[in-house]
Parts: structure tokens; sequence; C-alpha cells
């Protein structure tokens, strides 16, 4: 059951944030005079605790969208978020990529001020529109990037704690409960064993490697250089 | 001219941690001098002439204090404060209480750890049912049973810590608790709290008619939920299957056997409050006290804080019915939240005095008062509040039975369970089934 949330969660957290990190990225890029306020604003909710992130975020989902429903008539907000573990689920999304959007932002704003305007303007002049040059000039060009913000995705979320922690403490029962929060439970929980707990912690480490080996590998031979 | 600049800052360095020593060293000695010089007032062992050892240092003693009753905090910060300036003035002792309050949730885990790696607070709380029986076993308890506080503690608490015939702690909590009904509404709507299955039905409807829901649910805190098992489980076993507990540690007993409790609980669940997963006991409390349901499953130690939320709410205890068969309806009677001392404690003198003074013959009536706790010793003369008085009434009619004395782990096991139960993704027959393992399991670990 963990392990199931938390392969859903990896899947979803891998694909997610980093599209999400690359639109932003690239989206203030194209901006001409306000670039450094908007990279503060994104970045911001990586400077704070993720514990404290998710209580700001408890208020949010039990107080303000169900008050939210109540005034403008969008009923679809007020939902059990915390309580019904299928909102829950999307409700643990949602503060880990406001957490986590942010830096990989950065990766990927440094990697995309690197790609050399003559290749851009080159494939303009031979006619490609917005999307093409995207697709096959930026998006090659980024390819280190993406390497590492999967890499790093895959391994933050196979991992998370805190998030989930901090909103669902893994409830209701262990609906919402990630690898992470299981070891923990077996370590100090009631049962309090630290073997087992190890263990666990132990597979999930030797798992985490295997994956994140193989996806350096296969993303690694597809690099490209200008 | 580099070296110059590395030998500067190396200067530097070593100064500010130089600096840093010195401060600590300062910090340590300036309350030494003070309390010697408040000391020299009045020295124990020369009472007759105080004047003599006027020069002698008071003896430092630290220690350290772990509770899990964080809502009282101040109040025993100021009794603490109490016993450091009477240990003071009795025994020239200067004491320097640790106090660690974590959060109830925690509180288990952490003290659990910290006693297992032989880095046991001098004081701790434990739950005198759930817990006594392997602290004991693992040797983390003194035997208290020749201190002066045990003859003056209640005979009926008193046996509740005890065990293998010694005192092993001393009483702060004790209960006699079920569920809390709103008096106001019930009275409005001419309902008197219900004794079998069938009136809480009919009562239920009633209160629908009403804007209130029947039942306060607040499952955020798996305790919350906890609560109902304990009740209608305590109900159906020592109304119906006395010797249940005695056949589950024999292996030959199931919850199947007692399924009777869900019928209350299935009650509950389908009559409560909204998104009960979003609300904790401090929300719940607020949400009580301003009449959003009739009735909550939560013991008067809930108290303080529904009258702070409203201080006008008048709120009363009742058994919780858990089949047509009034006996089943009773209270729950049982000494939660008792005070032991460790062992391997190295000023095991003060410590003790501390627990001494927790029932002192003067002072402890005012802070078992002000905690809203039930007097637990003679010494404790004062007004009980109304709704202690009533669940004394059941008590007094024989209506309530000894907190049950589950194995560990099975409680937890129950709360979690109880948790998705209402989120439907557990049935019935799978708690059932996985509480008879949870049980198994303990009771095989414990051998």
């Amino acid at each position: 059951m963990p392990s199931f949330f938390t392969l859903k969660y990896v899947l979803f957290m891998v694909v997610l944030q980093n599209a999400l990190a690359i639109l932003v990225a690239v989206l203030i890029e194209s901006r001409a005079k306000t670039k450094a306020f908007f990279r503060t604003i994104f970045f911001m909710p990586n400077m704070l605790s993720m514990i404290i992130g998710g209580f700001m975020w408890m208020f949010v989902f039990t107080r303000v969208l169900p008050d939210l429903a109540v005034r403008t008539g969008l009923s679809f907000l007020d939902r059990s978020w915390i309580g019904d573990p299928s909102f829950s689920f999307y409700a643990i999304l949602i503060v880990s990529l406001w957490g986590g959007v942010g830096y990989l932002m950065v990766i990927y704003i440094a990697a995309l001020q690197g790609v050399p305007s003559s290749l851009k303007e080159a494939a303009a002049i031979d006619g490609a529109g917005v999307w093409q040059r995207f697709r096959y000039i930026t998006l090659p060009m980024i390819y280190p990037a993406l390497t590492i913000g999967i890499f790093l995705t895959l391994n933050s979320s196979f991992k998370v704690f805190d998030a989930v922690f901090a909103l669902t403490g893994g409830g209701p029962g262990r609906e919402t409960q990630v690898i992470a929060l299981n070891i923990f439970e077996e370590a100090f929980g009631f049962s309090n064993r630290y073997g087992y707990a190890s263990a666990k912690a132990m597979i999930l480490f030797l798992i985490v490697l295997v994956i994140t080996i193989v996806q350096l590998r296969l993303m690694k031979r597809r690099e490209v250089e200008a | 001219m580099k070296k110059a600049l590395y030998a500067a800052s190396s200067m530097t360095l070593a100064a500010a941690m130089l600096a840093g020593c010195g401060g600590n060293g300062n910090d340590n000695a300036s309350p030494s001098v003070a309390p010697s010089g408040s000391a020299s007032a009045s020295t124990p062992d020369t009472q007759a002439s105080p004047s003599a050892s006027a020069q002698e240092p008071a003896r430092k003693v630290e220690l350290k204090v772990f509770m899990s009753l964080p809502r009282f905090k101040d109040q025993f910060d100021k009794y603490f404060a109490q016993f450091k300036a009477k240990e003071l003035a009795d025994k020239n002792v200067d004491v320097t209480i640790k106090l660690e309050m974590p959060n109830s949730d925690q509180a288990g885990q952490i003290l659990k750890t910290r006693l297992s790696s032989n880095d046991a607070p001098d004081l701790f709380t434990l739950h005198a049912i759930a817990d006594i029986p392997t602290f004991y076993k693992a040797g983390y308890l003194s035997d208290l049973s020749d201190q002066p506080y045990v003859p003056k503690v209640y005979e009926s608490v008193r046996k509740t810590v005890t065990y293998d015939g010694k005192v092993v702690a001393l009483p702060l909590e004790s209960l006699s608790w079920g569920y809390l009904y709103n008096k106001k509404m019930f009275a409005e709507l001419g309902i008197a709290p219900p004794q079998t299955l069938d009136d809480m039905k009919a009562a239920v409807e009633k209160i629908k008619t009403t804007k209130a829901a029947p039942f306060e649910l607040s499952f955020q805190e798996s305790w919350i939920p906890q609560l109902m098992m304990a009740l209608s489980l305590g109900g159906v076993v020592t109304s119906a299957h006395s010797d249940w507990i005695e056949k589950m540690n024999k292996g030959e007993a199931s919850y199947a056997d007692v399924q009777d409790v869900f019928n209350i609980i299935d009650l509950i669940m389908a009559n409560g409050t909204a998104k009960p997963f979003e609300v904790g006991s401090a929300a719940g409390s607020t949400d009580f006290a301003n009449g959003k349901a009739a009735m909550w499953v939560m013991g008067p130690w809930q108290a303080e804080t529904i009258l702070k939320a409203n201080p006008d709410m008048e709120f009363g205890v009742a058994p919780l019915p858990v089949s047509n068969d009034p006996a089943g309806t009773m209270i729950n009677l049982a000494t939660s939240t008792s005070l032991a001392v460790s062992p391997t404690s190295k000023n095991k003198d003060v410590a003790l005095d501390l627990l001494n003074y927790m029932l002192d013959d003067n002072d402890s009536s005012a802070l078992f008062e002000e905690l809203k706790f039930n007097p637990v010793a003679e010494m404790h003369k004062y007004d009980t509040f109304p709704w202690i008085t009533e669940a004394s009434s059941y008590v007094a009619q024989g209506k309530a039975y000894l907190d049950l004395s589950l194995p560990s782990g099975v409680t937890d096991e129950t709360a979690k369970l109880l948790q998705s139960y209402y989120a439907k993704s557990v049935t019935k027959e799978q708690i059932i089934k996985t509480l008879d393992r949870t049980w198994a399991n303990a009771v095989k670990n414990s051998k």
C-alpha cells in the first residue's frame, strides 16, 4: 500500500515537476524586465521549510477553499481535501509542486541561458515556429539539465516525507502513507521495530539507487552538444 | 601579506571561541551564586542555629521531568516553582527542573526511545493501564510502595497503579469517562442520556431535526476515533464476554465475538459532523462548545479546552450504550496519566521528594483543582465539577468497568483502522482480521 502510493506520487511528481519547471523557466526567460522578480517569487517556497509550508496549505485546504466555494459558488472547491484519500493525493501533489518547482526552475533557467541564440536565430530564418524552435533547438540543448532535473525529482520524491507528514500524517488510517512515513512508523511508532525499519530504509535506498542509475545511463546516451 | 591576514583571522577566531566559552561559564556561575545567598535564610540540618551554617552552599540538582500533558504547562511550571522554593527551604537543595512536554501524540515514542537508550528522565508520566506492565517488566519503574504518599491515595485508585503487588507510579489523572453531551441541547429537546442503543437512535433522530449534528467527529488525531472502540469494547466485554481478554491472550477468541461494538460505532460515524479528518481535538472542542454537535465521544480531560472556547458551556458525561441491554452501558474507570520515577535517576532522593510533593498535604489540592483532575487522594478537598459528579454517580451505581488492559500496539492499530474505516477503505471484516493478528503478534512478542 505505501509503496503503491509512493510510486503513483513519484510518477506524477517526475512528470509534473519537470514540465512545470521548464514552463516557468521558459516564461521567465521570455520576460524582458521582471526576470529577477519572478525568479524570486517562484523560488521562495523552496526557502521555506516544507513542514511550515504544509501547515500553511493545510489552512488553505481546510479553511480558505471551502470559504471560497461558498462565496463564489465554485462548489468543486469544497472537498475534504485532507480527509478523502483520493483528494488528499492531489493536495499532497500541489504542496510538493509548490515547494519543488522553484529549485528545478533555477537549474532550467541556467540551462536556457546557455543555449546559443545563434542557433535559435538560424532556425527562425529557416522558418521554424516558436514550438519547433523549442522542440528541436532548445530542448535538445537543455537535455543535460533535464537529466539532472529528472534525477533530482526521482530521488526526492521516492523519499518524500515532510509534505505528507505535515499535511495528512499518512492518514486517514494509512491511505496516504508514503514509504518514508512507513519506515518512520515502523521505527518510532507503536512497535518500535528499529531493525525492520532500517531494513526497509536500505531497500528503499537500493530501489532509488537502481532506478536512478538506469535513468542516468539512458539519458546520458541521448545528450547532444552544440 | 597573506600570512599576516591568516594570522589575524585565526586570532580573531580563537578570541571569538574563548569569548563563547567565557560567556557560558558566566551563565553557569551567576545562578549558583544567587541561590546560595538566598539559601542562607534557612538551612535544614542546622535549624537549631541557623546562623552557623548560613554559608553552606546549596546542593545543586537538576531533575529531568517528562510529562505528556502539554496543555497544563503553565500549571506545572508554577507548581514546580513552589517545589523549588520548598526544597531549598527544607533541605537546602537547589533544584533545577527541566520540564519536557511533548505533544501526547508523540510523547510515547519519545519516552520509549529515551528509556531504551539509557537516557531516562528522572520522572516521567506514563499510562497506568497501557504502559505499566511493559515498563515494569523492562525495569523502567521504581518500587514506590514505601513512599509517604501511598497510604493517602484512595484504595480504588491505588489498585490501578499497583502491579505485581508493588505501587509503581503516582496517579495524576484518574478518570471516569464516557462521552460528553451538551446539556442545554438535551434539555431543549427533552432527551435524557440514552441507556440503550434504540434510545440512542431515537435521540439521534431528534437531534437531527435541529441544526446541530448528533455527534462531533474529530478524527484528525487517530486517538480520538479510538475512544469509541475503547468505550464500546469495554461495555461489551464487561457485560457479556467477561473472559474475552483472557481468551484473546490464549488465542482462543476473536474480535468477531465482540463485533457488537460496531453497532454504536456505525451509528456515530453515520451521524457525525462533516470532514472529520480536518478536525483535531482543539478544533473539536471549539465546535462542540459552540453547539455544532450535541455529543462528542471524548473524555472530560478536554474540559478545560472546551470551557476556554465557551465559558458558558454546560456539558455532562454519560455512558455510551452498546446494545439494547442497559447493563452494557458503562462508564470507563481508569487511571491514565501517572508519574513514575526512573530507577536510574542520579538524584533519586530529590526525585522522590518531587513525587511526594505532587500529593503534598497543603499544596496538592489546589493543583489538582486547577488541572480539573478528579480527586485521587484524601487531601483533595475541593468541589468537583458537575460532569465529574455525574460520572461518579454512574460509578456509584456500579455502571462502570475498569479500563481494559490490551496488549501494546493493539490500541494504536485500532486507531489507524478506525480512521480507514471512516474513509471506507477497510471493511469491518478486515478490521477484525487485522486486530486479531495484531493481538496475536503482541502476545507472541511479549513472551
